[in-house]
């Protein structure tokens, strides 16, 4: 009888200490020892930067715009590197121990990366030039043509606005336009043969999809699914014309096509952490994507940093399958305990991801 | 044997004249000459009356560590060719004896005891000018300033009017005060941080859906941006713990180099805890170009757990405090400075136990009315952050209901001090913001500068003060 107990009992504890040993999490500090496409997304995102507006990918190529930074920039200038030229010039963050510092280094000398383009290489790419008046002078691989902003809108615009393409593909592209006083944001819309052409305020959009007038457009937007693209930081859906942005708490990930529950919250909260596809959550239905534990006292006691709590934790970038926080631990009395990032990788597994803490200066 | 020993002082003696002579330091000298008097090899007869004094401790330290090298090899030489004697004679025998304790136990020891007095003589050298180090930066300050002023230099940030600086307080980064500068910044400001580590990085605020984002950009970028728009700046002290005037000498050198130290920049500055004093120091050097404080957690009055960790540096070690952190900067003040490794020094800790900021307002006030007076007009608000505790009250004189009571600190500075009572009418708006905490372990005075109300605060003089 008592051997039974005995083994009863052995069996109970291994399988307390099994479960205990899935709950846990295990960190890994440092960089992820190697490249994975779901870090060269995040180091392209990161590195391209704010100044970089992105167009689209052919085989091994990225086509981006340089962004303008002001008025007087009146053109939009092209440029194109390959993947084996990025992998190439962001090799150094895997062998380095200060990756704060390579990261800013790599993001401040890209200018190497960007070999300039003519539009005259691909036809998606249009020549316009925002003249005084702020008119648009447009010149696409198959025709030509001007398009008055304020006579369009049918109101009068101070100054001259900043011009920037926001999108280009086989049917058309997008500018965006802004008023860099007021902060009132314009889109242009046009199909490269410029047979439909229009301008939309940002505050006017979804208006404007109610009632249709974008629908000439729909193929021009970034597609998320059959139903649904994006716009404007937001996602319409082009069956219903009606556009979506997420609650208070929650947020888009990079492509739009996610949603982190509660991301949003100040500091993020600890326990599971929930992503839904995007088409789920405006459905309203509970279906999870990924599901990840946070847990600060962890992390605090990995690091040794011995703090009096978390006082900063939010989203630095988050996509598909690569999610990086940044965490900032308040010391007692006052003053920081120490910060740091947290790189949850998604590819192998969404609900029990690799954990890496790594200081990025995110 | 003891020829060659001879030779070899000789030797040394020669360039020990060469190095006094070289430095012109009596330290020097007197090191030098009681070196060779113990020796036995008389006295060093170099002059030591030039002009500037030229001490190299590296370059000395390096010649006395060939010396011991040359004797060393002296001594493994001469024992070599002793062991080689197959019957050393008696005379040989004393000889090699008398060699090994000469340099062993004489010559040796002498040039350790040299070395020493020359790592002394560098610490002292170092004292003496880290008490001028800090008038002589202002100097220089000044000078750099007039002569950009009358060359008509600029630098890459000439243009923007208003700027906003943040200034983190001790055992603390910069993080945090980004994180409130991105929300209290409007669409189109761009924010500088500057890192400890000499990092910089560059973001321009964009408002989308509602809220603000911070997107990253370079240099290049950000030169051509307008400059309309309101520059902020978040700085991180060079050290941690640095006294306030090395912060106000550094950010003056700072704002040089990036051309906003002018007639037509007008900087709001925004401080949490000792980053206040940090503010005020600067203000009090450059009172012309700044046109606001914003305080919040800062101890304008002597600081008790400030004080304490200056007097027990090991009790606050165990609670993560660097009270002994050297900050390469020297009060003239003797009650607030410390010695840490024979390096006298000052930090925010020597300031936060021997002065309040009336002192120093007191004494700016008969030295320079005219700069006092101008602190008068700067628009200064110091912010109180506090918890409360909330009491439930039953039936009690026919009461039901709930009362507020305040703490009267924010767990590390009194209310009292961070509303700067004692500088009286230089403060010209005192609040008291809800700051959530818990004692000292977890205090509202970490969480201060993460507080709604004072992002709230930040953003409105922000918005106001704009040329």
């Amino acid at each position: 009888m008592k051997k039974i107990m005995l083994i009863t009992l052995t069996c109970a504890l291994l399988l307390f200490a099994c479960e205990k040993d899935e709950d846990k999490v295990t960190y890994q500090q440092g960089f992820p020892p190697e490249n994975s496409p779901a870090l060269t997304d995040f180091l392209q995102s990161h590195i391209l930067g704010y100044g970089s507006i992105f167009l689209f990918e052919e085989g091994d190529n990225f086509t981006y715009a340089i962004r303008n930074m002001n008025e007087n920039e009146n053109t939009i200038k092209y440029f194109q590197y390959t993947s084996s030229e990025f992998n190439e010039y962001t090799k150094r963050i895997f062998s380095t121990e200060n990756y704060a510092s390579v990261l800013n280094e790599l993001f401040n000398g890209k200018k190497g990366l960007r070999e300039a383009i003519s539009h005259e290489e691909d036809e998606r790419l249009p020549v316009v030039t925002l003249e005084e008046g702020n008119v648009l002078s447009i010149k696409t691989s198959q025709n030509e043509s001007s398009f008055s902003i304020p006579d369009n809108l049918e109101k009068e615009i101070e100054g001259k606005l900043l011009m920037n393409i926001y999108r280009t593909n086989e049917e058309g592209f997008i500018l965006e336009l802004e008023n860099e006083n007021t902060g009132e944001r314009y889109y242009f819309f046009a199909l490269h043969d410029l047979s439909e052409m229009d301008v939309f305020q940002d505050t006017e959009l979804a208006d404007a999809a109610g009632q249709e007038q974008l629908v000439p457009y729909y193929p021009l937007l970034e597609k998320i699914n059959d139903s649904l693209s994006v716009i404007d930081y937001q996602v319409i859906n082009t069956k219903t014309n009606e556009l979506f942005i997420t609650k208070d708490d929650d947020v888009f990930s990079e492509d739009y096509k996610y949603v982190y529950i509660n991301g949003k919250t100040e500091p993020i909260k600890e326990g599971t952490q929930k992503i839904q596809k995007v088409e789920d959550y405006i459905s309203g239905n509970k279906e999870i994507n990924a599901e990840f534990e946070l847990n600060y006292d962890e992390i605090d006691k990995e690091l040794n940093l011995e703090s009096a709590g978390i006082r900063l934790a939010d989203i630095a970038y988050f996509n598909e399958n690569c999610i990086i926080l940044s965490l900032e631990f308040a010391e007692a009395i006052t003053g920081s305990a120490g910060s740091t990032n947290v790189i949850i990788d998604l590819q192998e597994d969404k609900n029990n991801p690799t954990y890496y803490l790594v200081d990025l200066g995110l | 044997m003891s020829q060659r020993i001879e030779q070899l002082l000789n030797a040394h003696k020669l360039e020990a004249e060469e190095i006094v002579e070289s430095t012109s330091s009596k330290l020097v000298k007197e090191a030098f000459t009681t070196a060779w008097n113990n020796l036995n090899k008389g006295s060093i007869n170099a002059s030591a009356s030039g002009e500037t004094i030229m001490f190299n401790y590296e370059q000395i330290n390096s010649v006395i560590k060939k010396w011991i090298y040359d004797l060393e090899i002296c001594l493994d030489e001469e024992s070599r060719k002793f062991n080689r004697i197959e019957d050393p004679t008696g005379e040989e025998e004393w000889e090699n004896f008398i060699l090994k304790t000469k340099i062993n136990d004489f010559v040796l020891p002498e040039y350790e005891s040299l070395k020493q007095k020359i790592e002394e003589i560098d610490t002292a050298f170092a004292n003496a000018s880290l008490a001028y180090r800090s008038p002589l930066q202002q100097a220089l300050n000044d000078i750099n300033l007039l002569y950009n002023e009358i060359n008509d230099i600029t630098g890459s940030f000439t243009g923007f009017e208003n700027v906003s600086v943040y200034i983190h307080g001790i055992e603390d980064t910069g993080k945090s005060f980004f994180n409130t500068a991105v929300k209290a910044s409007s669409h189109g400001d761009i924010i500088i941080h500057e890192y400890r580590n000499g990092d910089v990085e560059y973001y321009e605020v964009k408002r989308v859906n509602g809220e603000n984002k911070e997107m990253k950009i370079d240099l290049d970028e950000l030169e051509s941006k307008d400059t309309n728009n309101r520059l902020h700046l978040v700085y991180e002290t060079e050290y941690e713990n640095e006294h306030r005037q090395k912060t106000s000498d550094d950010l003056a050198e700072k704002f040089i180099e990036m051309g906003l130290l002018n007639d037509e920049t007008q900087i709001d500055m925004f401080a949490h805890s000792y980053g206040g004093r940090r503010s005020f120091q600067f203000a009090m050097d450059y009172p012309d170009n700044v046109r606001s404080i914003t305080t919040i957690g800062t101890p304008y009055d002597e600081n008790l757990l400030g004080g304490l960790a200056n007097t027990f540096p090991k009790p606050a070690e165990s609670l993560k405090k660097n009270s002994t952190e050297y900050s390469n900067y020297l009060d003239f003040n003797e009650e607030n400075q410390r010695v840490d490794n024979q390096f006298q020094h000052s930090n925010a800790y020597t300031d936060m136990n021997s002065e309040a900021m009336v002192d120093d307002v007191e004494e700016l006030k008969l030295a320079n009315p005219e700069t006092h007076e101008k602190l008068l007009e700067m628009e200064i608000t110091a912010v109180a952050g506090r918890d409360h505790t909330t009491y439930t009250v039953k039936g009690y004189g026919g009461y039901d209901g709930t009362y507020k009571v305040y703490d009267t600190s924010d767990g590390a500075v009194s209310v009292k001090s961070q509303h700067g009572e004692s500088l009286e009418a230089i403060i010209d708006n005192r609040f008291s913001y809800d700051v959530k905490g818990e004692g000292i372990s977890k205090p509202a005075h970490s969480f201060e500068i993460i507080s709604e109300d004072f992002i709230q605060l930040i953003r409105q003089v922000n918005t106001d003060n704009k040329e």
